[in-house]
């Protein structure tokens, strides 16, 4: 009886240990025949900026679980392609090293950064004729911006620039002639991926100064003209916050337009009139598009609302806009890349005047790609005013613009140069050089 | 002015991509043949290191022969425990599970990723193209990476602040060649 229960429980004991120990027995047999390995660890050489777990989360590869030697080959090279559409790193290396035993193994990846921080310089000269309600208009806008930016801020993933902006313009017409000089700074901070998820997050503040001379040549004026002066600051605010789902971006934010001026007429007659108008906006955006460089055609559309409410009457009453803007791109990475973007503009202030505007902007862009960047851009866009405008700016005239823009751009030092023919309306890339908008963001 | 621009832009917008050369030959034949592909423009010194480092290479062939379509090629590995060769055939697109035997030193690209038996017979003079792929990457694995990135807003132009938008981010796409086969 004794040595039967002996036998029993040296049976059990030896079950037990075949059964704690047959996953991995067996799993070795396969290994030497149809070739199933694991991969132990993953060793990361090289890597001094960003934060090895995310280098892990975007690598993607099962540790310590069988894998056909084939699936592993295809985890290593899907990896590979994830870590180089990060955009962090000038070259990736991968290879498999010998583990603790047969079948296992360990992953050596080893990377070169890219530099992740950049500076560079924008010029623009901005030449435009025009039709103004008082005859013809001639103007140039010169604006300088030099700025520098990190991709990977102290080491957190974080994107943040700053920019120093300086841009000046002459006008002249038959009735006024007027010069301004406005400089300013801004900054910007920007997280792509919340948490290591499809959300984002971003925030923009700038200021600005701003001085203005404008002189008058009235024959309605008792002595034919009249010089006034305007000084004065501005102040931007923006946050935003999103979600990238597939290729579909959502985007929600609030922006803050403070200022501070003050104008002083050479007529003895008029007093200084100081005035502040504190404006908020909110906006909504919905972008589609596939910009991720594996597909010839790179379509794309966006739609946006923006809502502005300033409260402090200066010139006119409160008023409120309302902005929908929609854009169309489709085209090529390699070859031209056609741009359609419609604008429509509805403002209205409290004493009921009305201004409806439509812009279209239709540009043609050949993106050579290759080190350093170029980037050739003709463009011509419409503005119209397609109601009554307000009494102040009876715009009842159509503006047109023709654009010829070339983009250099070295890795390194950052140099965009681009000359704007006759720019009126809408024009993203002008917009751009005073505040880091939502453009920045989402697209 | 208007003129050097257009020049400019016709040379920008000019196909830069070259068709890579080598040759092919195939034997006519009433029945079956065979065709192979010689001199391919791939150094198989680069390949060497790409597999001791324990990666594998595929090399597939795409033949096509008027409304006919055949493919064929191999995927090699390197053990790193046997410090052996393995090499797998494809024939007709299907990878055959038997290897070949386990060879300790290759001299350049073993003759099943070059050679194949056509299942039909070619014709003298016919016209045959052969579209060859270096580590040919899978739709399926392309809409998945892009669909990875995309949803992180990573990639050229991608979400980056400001002017890093300029980064390009060019995945790297596989590896091809052409040429045709002269049917003797």
């Amino acid at each position: 009886m004794t040595q039967r229960l002996l036998r029993l429980g040296l049976f059990l004991l030896l079950a037990c240990q075949g059964a704690v120990g047959a996953p991995e027995a067996e799993a070795q047999s396969r290994a030497a025949v149809e070739q199933i390995v694991f991969v132990d660890q993953i060793q990361i050489i090289g890597n001094a900026d960003l934060s090895d777990a995310v280098l892990k989360a975007a690598f993607d590869l099962p540790i310590g679980r069988p894998l056909s030697r084939e699936a592993l080959d295809e985890h290593l090279r899907a990896g590979k392609q994830r870590l180089e559409g990060l955009g962090y790193f000038r070259s990736i290396d991968v290879a498999l090293k010998k583990g603790n035993s047969r079948g296992h193994y360990r992953v050596v990846l080893t990377v070169e950064a890219e530099r992740s921080s950049y500076f560079g310089m924008t010029l623009v000269r901005n030449d435009n004729k025009d039709e103004s309600f008082r005859g013809p208009l001639k103007s140039q806008t010169d604006t300088y911006q030099a700025y520098a930016g990190s991709r990977n801020l102290f080491s957190t993933g974080l994107r943040g620039e700053f920019a120093l902006l300086f841009s000046k313009t002459f006008s002249d017409s038959e009735v006024i002639d007027s010069e301004q000089a406005m400089p300013g700074a801004a900054a910007s901070l920007y997280d792509p991926s919340l948490l290591d998820s499809s959300w984002f997050a971003g925030g923009a503040a700038g200021y600005f100064s701003s001085k203005s001379k404008t002189s008058f040549n009235l024959t309605e004026l008792p002595d034919g003209s009249v010089e006034s002066k305007t000084k004065g600051q501005f102040s931007i605010f923006y946050g935003v916050v999103g979600r990238r789902i597939g290729l579909t971006t959502t985007s929600v934010g609030l922006s803050r337009f403070l200022s501070k001026f003050e104008t002083q007429s050479s007529n003895p007659d008029d007093t200084t009139i100081s005035y502040s108008a504190p404006a908020t906006g909110l906006f909504a955006r919905f972008s589609f598009s596939d910009k991720t460089y594996l597909t010839k055609v790179e379509p794309g559309s966006a739609l946006a609302i923006d809502y502005n409410r300033d409260t402090a009457p200066h010139y006119e009453a409160p008023s409120t806009g309302l902005t929908a803007l929609h854009t169309w791109m489709f085209g090529s990475t390699h070859a031209v890349t056609p741009t359609l973007a419609g604008q429509y503009d509805y403002s209205f202030s409290d004493d009921n005047e009305r201004a409806l505007s439509r812009t279209y902007d239709y540009s043609f862009k050949y993106d050579y790609v290759a080190t350093p960047h170029l980037t050739l851009e003709l463009g011509y866009g419409e503005y119209r005013v397609i109601d009554k405008g307000t009494e102040t700016y009876p715009n009842s005239f159509p503006h047109r613009r023709k654009k010829f823009a070339v983009y250099y751009t070295s890795s390194g030092f950052l140099l965009s140069l681009a000359f704007q023919y006759g720019d009126v309306g809408l024009d993203r890339e002008q917009d751009q050089l005073f505040l880091p908008n939502s453009d920045r963001f989402t697209q | 002015m208007m003129q050097r621009l257009l020049i400019a832009m016709v040379l920008l917008l000019a196909p830069t991509g070259a068709r890579a050369a080598g040759s092919c030959r195939a034997l006519a034949s009433p029945k079956l043949s065979e065709l192979g592909l010689e001199d391919l423009d791939v150094r198989f010194a680069e390949l060497e290191t790409h597999l001791k480092k324990g990666l594998s290479v595929t090399l597939l062939s795409e033949v096509e022969a008027g409304d006919r379509r055949f493919a064929f090629g191999c995927r090699i590995f390197y053990d790193l425990w046997d410090e052996a060769y393995m090499v797998f055939p494809i024939v007709g697109a299907v990878e055959v599970k038997e290897r070949t035997a386990l060879v300790k030193k290759l001299a350049g690209l073993p003759k099943a990723c070059t050679t194949v038996t056509l299942p039909w017979a070619l014709k003298k003079g016919e016209p045959v193209d052969v579209t060859t792929r270096l580590n040919p990457v899978t739709e399926e694995q392309v809409a998945k990476t892009r669909k990875w990135l995309a949803e992180r807003g990573i990639g050229a132009n991608g979400a980056m602040a400001g002017r890093a938008a300029y980064a390009m981010v060019d995945l790297k796409q596989t590896q091809s060649f052409q040429r045709r086969c002269d049917v003797k």
